[in-house]
């Protein structure tokens, strides 16, 4: 067995459990090599206006599992091949979702990374598109989401600025 | 188990861990009637009868509310049948949950472990539901892990649940790789604080997916409204007079009415006012002459089909193509229709597949053209390797994968081939389509961009394209916009736009101006979709899909499927995908005006409008037209029929048009065969009709023609559903022929049903000081034959009255299991029955000549849905199940294993 770290909104605390080692790689025990984080920090793996997921938020993947778990959603169009490419031993994912949304024409970015507050905290800024009111769109429902790669560091915490009023988090 | 200090607890243990299987026993009744020595003389029976359990039920053998009466975790592998719904529990550690009940444990269940029948393909699902522990608004809770293993333990594949992310359930499915045969799912909790879990474990033979609604409705309505349809008109002025009831806002229709509830009915928390609303309802419903009253549901079909809402196979049978397509076997040849949209997808070998014989612009357009056409995007919103206006409507896609090429699932809709086995086929098949892009990166573009785009294809002489599809929209009202439709019109181009998706009755255009046709969306069983635009500028409606629904039960979601492309290891690739949207309504009306169009070379606009306000083109309608659904849902057939003038051409059609038989539910079904068309021409049907061993079919000599298939049991393997394809052929002006997908199952688990150990309640309609619907007579009992039988005696007044005795008052009849042990029956994941029918409680009035014997109610692990076919179902906004009758003061000292005999 396996301390496995699972992350949780913040709020609520952290807590850790155990799992059966066949299903879960460790992310956050000592014997995680410590890279230091290569240039660019973070990188977009696929950005795609039918992601699936229907609420707006954070989804981190540290393993296979969890990812197929994000790749079997219904009304899905995303570029599956480039996802599953990713070593998620030295990247995890994070999906930034914006939820469903009506029309085309939506859509979100990475702006920037950064590292804050004691290499404690990973910041990610978050360029958002909405189409102005009174523009003419298709009219087809989205799911508009970006896939970012991230280190797979130690990371206790990730914010994310830009795509809520309030910062979304995942703590690790 | 020292539980023996409460007598009637007591001898209900013994009764329960005897007979918990349901065995050895003619009745499975354990109900709390006292002791050994019942008195001689007995109340007399008010309430009886037998609750039914639904197909395939089956429930974890060492759910809590076993485990907590002495009941060992299982240790071998529980088996279950090829199609199957499960419910269970799991928790990883036991505790008590601290509350004033005593009966409040949660005990140890790590792991659940089942063997499976599976063949290769087929997947098992888990929906997992939080136990609320401490009445909070439980957000979180463990992570539980989907297994599934080899029979020696190896492991295949594992999907783990995330509920920090709103991630609920898990699937696994058997590779192609493996061998069909016996495999374990296990099904584990992680450690948590709370840690139990409600599951619901669920497959089905040989199909992708059950459909399942395993929670409450809780759609939102408009508080202190309803909608109330009067059953004569007579009756309609005095109630509409009667300010008593309610006030009448408007009048919608000649029968339905706009109702606003008195205030001195809304109760001075705003957060009650639902629940006042819900019962102002009901009171409603109870006044005479009203033949119905349903919320004013925010999203809200107002104008029901009065179809029938049998399975109908997505797409096609819904708006009844196939009869269509008898019509005009060439799909819609010598049809042009123009998609104006984002462009077409083409890579090194040439357009989509699908589209590729289909595409009336080749490339290169012709280089020396003065005006240079089909990519009208301006510069500013292009994302092509040529910014800016040119001839080229190639969609160029996005590296950033943010495009899934809707201009070709669009086109895809209207006009993909009927030969290309791999993807999907278009309305109208043999139509050319002329791809004009308007929408540049993002699915966004410019009104001037698409003025210029109506005029290029519409000022023309001829035309460029017969038929506009314009799966787009958000502009406001602009002149130039529609003095551009209006000259497009006036050339005789048809116009066709989608109404939007902002589930709004606003105007937007260009769907609502002068002379397009605006087309709301339906899902698969022809309500409105969740997130389609209605009001009184809807024309019809088409289906557009639906992603949280599955209407027509085929086991999928009801999204819209085309072509599409997507990004491969090398760029782009030709594919198929599944989206929703009024952009999928409009071409599925473009494509039916394209096959009308090759029956009636000139027709119009005006043609159609016509046609359309005299129904000869839709569904019908209550009213002849609604805010939801315009004059109706398009059918084909009657459009197609429609468009051919003085036709004679006469067709079968077949109502219903898709036969699904079980051994439970129908076991042969008469289809009728109505002739459409002339009916002057003589008919004669092939009396040999080809059908599998599993299927008679005869078929009854002489107009009216009726169909009978009927399951022959004998040569069914259970539980494993089959299909087929019947073909009629028959001959009237020439040789045609009729396909019924006929879909059966031999169900043949009645006795083997099990939904767990039940408690039938007779529960106060008003709740308690803690807003909990509580039982004031209660039975339990285990199945028996896969049914529960139950009764309950009137309680008189006599000093021996039981806890299945129930005083003279006004209660709700519900039945349901506990699984989780935390006294509340009904919860998500959990069995429930409500009488007459789950979802549409009555309330039953109970007094010494009560006599409600022989009643007949049925349990179920899933939840009515509210749509077309269930008006009556109401919204439970907050409904968390019901409350379990606690034993009162004098024995809240028991120990608290006999929680689960209450």
């Amino acid at each position: 067995m396996i301390a496995v770290c699972r992350k949780v909104f913040a709020g609520l605390p952290v807590v850790s459990l155990l799992i059966s080692q066949a299903l879960l790689v460790g992310c956050a025990s000592s014997e995680v090599q410590e890279d230091k984080p290569p240039e660019p920090l973070v990188r977009q793996v696929t950005q795609s206006a039918h992601c699936g997921l229907t609420g707006p938020g954070l989804a981190y993947v540290q393993n296979a599992e969890r990812l197929q778990q994000l790749l079997d959603l219904p009304a899905q169009n995303m570029a599956v091949q480039q996802l599953r490419q990713v070593d998620l031993t030295r990247e995890h994912l994070l999906f930034v979702t914006l939820g469903e949304k009506p029309t085309g024409g939506y859509s979100v970015s990475l702006a920037s990374a950064s590292v804050e507050n004691g290499n404690n905290t990973l910041r990610l800024a978050m360029t958002l598109r909405v189409p102005s009111p009174e523009t003419m769109v298709s009219q087809v429902i989205t799911s508009p989401c970006v896939v970012l790669a991230v280190p797979a560091s130690n990371w206790p915490e990730i914010r994310v600025s830009g795509v809520r009023e309030r910062d979304l988090v995942v703590k690790l | 188990m020292d539980c023996v200090n409460n007598r009637v607890a007591g001898v209900l243990v013994l009764s329960l861990v005897m007979g918990g299987c349901g065995s050895g026993s003619s009745s499975s009744g354990d109900s709390a009637d006292g002791g050994g020595n019942t008195p001689v003389s007995l109340a007399p029976v008010v309430v009886s009868g037998s609750i039914g359990i639904e197909a395939n039920s089956r429930v974890d053998g060492d759910s809590a509310d076993r485990l907590v009466v002495g009941r060992l975790p299982l240790t071998q592998p529980q088996l279950l049948p090829a199609s199957f719904i499960l419910a269970g529990y799991v928790s990883y550690s036991e505790d008590t949950r601290d509350t004033v009940d005593p009966y409040d444990d949660f005990p140890l269940d790590p792991e659940d472990r089942f063997q499976v029948p599976l063949v290769p393909g087929e997947r098992v699902y888990l929906r997992t539901f939080l136990v609320d522990t401490d009445q909070s608004e439980q957000v979180d809770g463990p992570l539980v892990t989907l297994k599934l293993q080899r029979m020696d333990g190896t492991a295949v594949e594992s999907q783990i649940t995330d509920p920090a992310n709103g991630v609920f359930s898990a699937s696994v499915a058997l590779p192609v790789t493996e061998a069909a045969g016996g495999y374990l799912v296990v099904v584990s909790a992680g450690d948590f604080d709370p840690p139990p879990i409600r599951y619901v474990l669920s497959k089905t033979a040989g199909v992708q997916s059950a459909a399942l609604n395993l929670d409450w409705p809780s759609h939102l309505f408009v508080p202190g409204r309803a909608i109330v349809t009067m059953s004569d008109t007579t009756s309609q002025r005095m109630f509409v007079s009667s300010l008593a009831v309610g006030q009448a806002v408007r009048e919608l229709d000649h029968k339905h009415w706009l109702m606003a509830m008195p205030a001195s009915r809304v109760s001075a928390q705003a957060a009650t006012n639902d629940l006042d609303t819900l019962d102002w309802i009901d009171t409603l419903r109870q006044q005479p002459g009203v033949a119905s009253a349903v919320p004013d549901y925010i999203v809200s079909a107002q104008g029901p089909l009065d179809e029938p809402l049998y399975p109908k196979q997505w797409h096609y049978d819904l708006i009844n193509l196939p009869a269509a397509w008898q019509l005009d076997a060439e799909g819609g040849s010598d049809v042009t229709v123009a998609v104006l949209d984002t462009g077409l997808f083409r890579d090194s070998s040439g357009w989509h597949p699908d589209l590729a014989s289909a595409v009336v612009n080749p490339l290169p357009v012709d280089p020396s053209s003065e005006s240079p056409g089909a990519d009208f995007v301006s510069a500013e919103f292009d994302n092509d390797s040529s910014p800016g206006r040119d001839d080229d409507p190639r969609d160029p896609g996005n590296a950033a994968g943010t495009n899934v090429f809707h201009g070709t699932h669009v086109a895809g809709t209207v006009a993909a081939s009927a030969t290309n086995l791999l993807g999907g086929t278009g309305v109208a098949f043999g139509s050319k389509v002329l791809p004009v892009r308007v929408l540049g990166e993002g699915g966004v573009g410019s009104s001037t961009d698409l003025i210029d785009a109506i005029r290029w294809v519409g000022d023309s002489s001829p035309p460029r394209a017969d038929i506009i599809n314009l799966s787009l929209g958000g502009l406001p009202e602009i002149e130039a916009l529609q003095d551009a439709i209006t000259d497009a019109v006036d050339n005789g181009v048809i116009v066709v736009a989608a109404a939007g998706n902002q589930t709004s009755s606003l105007l937007t255009y260009p769907a609502a101006a002068e002379g397009v046709f605006s087309v709301s969306a339906v899902d698969g069983g022809g309500n409105l979709a969740s997130y389609s635009n209605f009001g009184s500028w809807i024309d019809l409606a088409a289906p557009g899909g639906d992603a949280l629904r599955d209407a027509n039960l085929d086991g999928l979601s009801d999204l819209v499927i085309s072509a599409s492309g997507s990004l491969g290891t090398t760029g782009f690739e030709p594919d198929y995908s599944g989206l929703q949207g009024t952009s999928m309504a409009s071409p599925h009306v473009a494509g039916v005006f394209a096959i009308m169009k090759s029956l009636k070379p000139d027709l119009d606009t005006g043609d159609l409008l016509g046609w359309l306000e005299d129904g000869k083109l839709t569904l019908p309608v209550s009213g002849g037209r609604s805010d939801a659904l315009g004059y109706g849902v398009i059918d084909a057939a009657k459009a197609a029929l429609t468009a051919i003038e003085s036709p004679s051409v006469t067709i079968l059609s077949a109502s219903p048009s898709i036969v699904s038989l079980s051994s439970e539910t129908r076991e042969f079904q008469d289809i009728d065969l109505q002739v459409l068309g002339d009916e002057s021409n003589s008919l004669t049907i092939d009396p040999v009709i080809v059908s599998p061993d599993w299927l008679d079919v005869s078929l009854s000599l002489g107009p009216p023609f009726t169909l009978r298939v009927s399951l022959n049991k004998d040569e069914l393997d259970p539980g494993t559903p089959v299909r087929t394809r019947l073909e009629i052929n028959y001959t009237t002006d020439s040789d045609r022929v009729l396909e019924i997908p006929v879909v059966a199952e031999l169900v043949t688990d009645e006795s083997a049903r099990d939904a767990g150990r039940h408690f039938v309640l007779l529960v106060y309609t008003e709740p308690n000081a803690y807003g909990e619907l509580e039982a004031a007579a209660q039975t339990s009992m285990t199945a028996v034959n896969g049914t529960y039988e139950f009764s309950f005696r009137l309680d008189d007044g006599r000093s021996d009255a039981s806890f299945s005795d129930v005083p003279p008052g006004d209660y709700y009849l519900v039945a349901g299991t506990d699984l989780d042990n935390d006294g509340i029956i009904c919860q998500s994941g959990e069995a429930c029955a409500e009488y007459p029918v789950t979802g549409v409680r009555e309330v039953i009035t109970i007094d010494e000549n009560t006599d409600l014997t022989g009643i007949r109610m049925t349990t179920s692990y899933s939840r009515p849905t509210i749509s077309v076919a269930t008006p009556d179902v109401l919204p439970r906004p907050g409904f968390t199940g019901y409350k379990l009758k606690t034993l009162q003061s004098a024995d809240t000292t028991a120990p608290k294993t006999i929680g689960a005999e209450r």
